[in-house]
Parts: structure tokens; C-alpha cells; sequence
């Protein structure tokens, strides 16, 4: 949900910045890690948002391929009448 | 040498056809519905999700098979839900505001056809307050993807359908539409991938890991122009206005979704719980999903499908350990021996030679 920072009031209308969820497509290129994958990749997307969906779509000796949608969260601004 | 007629207890297992990447077998509307009643009679309980088990205006049930939306599937694979059975759901649905009024009509009649029809509990309904703005995407590897525009007015109508009663919720959001396009040609005629399942998955996760409960998704769209030439495995997605109705039984007997305690295990012995998972069975060249990879971190058994796909992401290529099979009635084998107690390695020749343990 958006959550709400002080707004800034203006003499005719309230104009407030809002966090606005945002969802993310990704394709990352990670280097194949030691150990278990999954932690890995999902430590890896978490630096971009929250995993939401994700998938190895290419596997190779030394990299993997992920595709990956995220969740994230962008400035906004929400205009209403004072 | 021993044998009775003692019931053997169920094998819970998972079966995995991820979405949008057009798997032969399930990569259309409800086409790997066979195969997971084949899979839920030999392991007695299967956990799937809706991209098996919905086929538009075709449906089955059957109470061995847990409907379980695929990322709340992963949550399960991974140790974090369990699940609990229910007798019923009561079903929120969920519509964007986005849907034209007679499309928005047509689905209200699904609604009340499975109500009055099949006895389900349906209500409250809720449009969202803003349209959804659903779009489309191809990944590099040519798999569906989507987005929505607006993920807070989805969340915003989750919320208020849960505050006023609802147990699981049913979405509806319209979808873009390109009646001329090469994919939805080609995916009609069986060979292409199903460009809408990736936003779908968005969609129901986002919903699902934000309140909790069971949700899944059907698109709303505009019945398209008769087709001579459609493939079986697409037609279900042909026989009536929506895609609603088989999202709606599917959910009105989809488990309770249960967090892990934040101390201790899970008491209550009616769940199912994630340590009694005893297979995993997935395309043999998708194995890439947190599901899949989950069981294999556990110790759990991994049956690998022959089921091409646009992917190649197969165990040698992740290096892991699976039993291979080369249909789905060879998975179901591998399953029923796997709950029966027969070593799997037991039923191929020729024997593989017993290992030795090097002596220090």
C-alpha cells in the first residue's frame, strides 16, 4: 500500500508525495554461485525489490540467466482539493 | 516377503508446469489437467496450481488435488506455509474496474451459475477503484511476463474483500487484446506460448503474498472470431464468455494458506506440512523455479518430465540429482513406487552395481 510522507500543502489543493508501488521487470546475468541457487538468486533480485515471480531461463558453466518480475516502490505525487 | 490390503498412506507431491513458457503438455487451457489426475491418484494427495488446473470453462475436482497458487506453492516448497484443508472458501471476487459493462455482466452470470449451479459460496464483489492497467511482456528467452499499472488499487480491494469476510479471492482484470497477432495465431494452433499467464502469475502472487490467503486469476477479454483450425488443448478457453468459472471451483476448495510459527513447529496435525513432501515432478527442462530448486535443497525427490519448452534449464545443466521420466505416466510410476517403498532404481535394467563405501 502507498504510504503517505508529509504532505505540502498549497492554498488550493493538498499535493502530497506518496510511495507508490511499482513492479519491476528484470533480466539479471548472475556468475553461477557455489552453493544452493535459490538463496543466491533471490539474495541477488532482493537488491533490485522484492521477488515476485522468477525463473533460471539459461544455465551455463559460469552464469545464469534469470528473468524476474519485482516489487519496488517510486516517488509520487497525489494532488486533491483542500 | 510382504503384502496386504493396509491403505498406504498418501506421498505428497508437488506437480509444477510453470506458466507462459509453452510447455507441450500444459502450456495451454488446463492440458496438464489429466496428468495431474493421474499424479493425484498414484501419490493419493498432489498440491498444484492453477495454471494445471484451469481450462477456461473446464474444470474437475477431485479432493486429492490442493489448488494452491504457484507462489504460495514456492512458500510451501520452501518450508515457510503449510497448508490446511478446507470444506469451503467463501469466495471474494474481485473485478477491475477497467471491464466493460457487458463483459463486467458476463462475468456477474458465472458468479451467480456457480452459485446456483454448483453451490458455491460467493460474495462479497468489489470493483476496484481505479483499472488495473494490465500489460503484456516477452522475456529474452521468449517466456510471458506482465505488469500492472496500478498494483495498489489490486492491494486496496484485496484488503477490503478479506475485512469483509472473504476467505479467497478470484480476480478478474481486463487484459490487453491483439485478436490479429502472431502468438495468440500460434497459440491457438499449439505451437506458440501463452502470452497472458505472465501477468496472470503477477497479478495472483502479488495478492496472495500480500494478504495470505488463496487468490487466483482469470483475464477478462472479448470472445474471439471462430476458429477452424484451434488446437485441443486451447479450446477450453473457447466454449463460453470467460475464463472465470473454473478459477471459481478450483478456489472454493483451495487450503487454508498457514505461516510457519515464529517459534517452534506447526501443531495442529490437521496441515499438511512442507517436511511431508515426498516428490516434486516438473518439466525436465524447467527445473529452474524456486519450487523445484527448494525440494532439491531438502532432500526431496525430483521427477523430471519430458515436456518440452521454450527453456533448456535442465539438471545437468543445474547440477541436480532426479529421477528422469518420459511422460507424465512414467512420473506417475516413479510416484506410486516412491509411496509404495520400491526403490525406483529397482524397476530399470539393466541393476545399477551396489556402492561401496571406501574403508579408512
Amino acid at each position: 500500500m502507498p504510504s503517505t510522507r508529509p504532505s505540502l500543502a498549497s492554498t488550493r489543493s493538498e499535493v502530497e508525495l506518496v510511495k507508490a508501488l511499482l513492479l519491476r521487470s528484470l533480466h539479471l546475468q548472475l556468475e553461477r554461485p557455489p552453493g544452493p541457487l535459490r538463496p543466491a538468486i533471490e539474495a541477488a533480485l532482493a537488491s533490485h525489490g522484492r521477488p515476485l515471480r522468477w525463473a533460471i531461463t539459461a544455465a551455463g558453466e559460469r552464469h545464469l540467466e534469470i528473468e524476474a518480475v519485482v516489487v519496488g516502490e517510486a516517488d509520487g505525487i497525489r494532488q486533491s482539493r483542500a | 516377503m510382504t503384502g496386504s490390503g493396509t491403505p498406504v498412506p498418501p506421498l505428497p507431491t508437488l506437480l509444477v508446469i510453470p506458466t507462459g513458457i509453452g510447455c507441450e503438455l500444459g502450456g495451454y487451457a488446463g492440458d496438464g489437467l489429466p496428468a495431474a489426475r493421474l499424479l493425484a491418484a498414484a501419490s493419493g494427495c498432489l498440491i498444484t496450481h492453477p495454471n494445471v488446473m484451469n481450462g477456461a470453462s473446464l474444470y474437475w475436482s477431485d479432493r486429492r488435488i490442493h489448488y494452491v497458487e504457484g507462489s504460495a506453492l514456492d512458500r510451501f516448497a520452501c518450508g515457510d506455509l503449510a497448508l490446511r484443508p478446507v470444506r469451503r472458501q467463501r469466495l471474494g471476487l474481485l473485478l477491475d474496474a477497467g471491464i466493460e459493462p457487458e463483459l463486467l455482466q458476463r462475468h456477474l452470470q458465472v458468479a451467480e451459475g456457480c452459485r446456483a449451479s454448483l453451490g458455491l459460496e460467493i460474495g462479497p464483489v468489489l470493483r476496484s477503484d481505479a483499472p488495473l492497467a494490465v500489460s503484456l511482456e516477452r522475456g529474452p528467452s521468449g517466456a510471458s511476463w506482465g505488469r500492472l499499472g496500478r498494483p495498489d488499487a489490486l492491494l486496496r480491494a484485496g484488503e477490503a474483500l478479506q475485512r469483509a469476510g472473504a476467505t479467497a479471492i478470484a480476480v478478474v482484470a481486463r487484459f490487453p487484446e491483439d485478436p490479429a497477432s502472431e502468438a495468440l495465431a500460434a497459440y491457438r494452433g499449439g505451437s506458440g506460448v501463452d502470452a497472458l499467464a505472465g501477468a496472470e502469475a503477477v497479478i495472483s502472487h502479488l495478492l496472495s503474498q500480500h494478504l495470505g490467503l488463496p487468490c487466483a486469476h482469470a483475464p477478462a477479454l472479448s470472445p474471439l472470431p471462430l476458429s477452424a483450425d484451434l488446437d485441443p488443448r486451447a479450446a477450453g478457453e473457447e466454449l463460453g464468455y470467460t475464463f472465470l468459472a473454473c478459477v471459481l471451483v478450483g478456489l472454493s476448495r483451495a487450503p487454508d494458506l498457514v505461516p510457519a510459527p515464529a517459534t517452534g513447529a506447526w501443531s495442529d496435525p490437521q496441515l499438511l506440512r512442507p517436511d511431508l513432501i515426498g516428490a516434486v515432478v516438473a518439466p525436465a527442462d524447467a527445473l529452474g523455479g524456486a519450487a523445484v530448486l527448494a525440494c532439491s535443497e531438502r532432500g526431496v525427490r525430483v521427477i523430471a518430465v519430458h515436456n518440452p519448452c521454450l527453456l533448456q534449464v535442465n539438471a545437468a545443466a543445474l547440477g541436480l540429482e532426479v529421477l528422469p521420466a518420459r511422460s507424465y505416466s512414467e512420473a506417475a510410476g516413479l510416484v506410486l513406487a516412491l509411496r509404495e517403498g520400491i526403490a525406483p532404481a529397482a524397476l530399470q535394467r539393466p541393476l545399477p552395481p551396489l556402492t561401496w563405501l571406501q574403508a579408512r
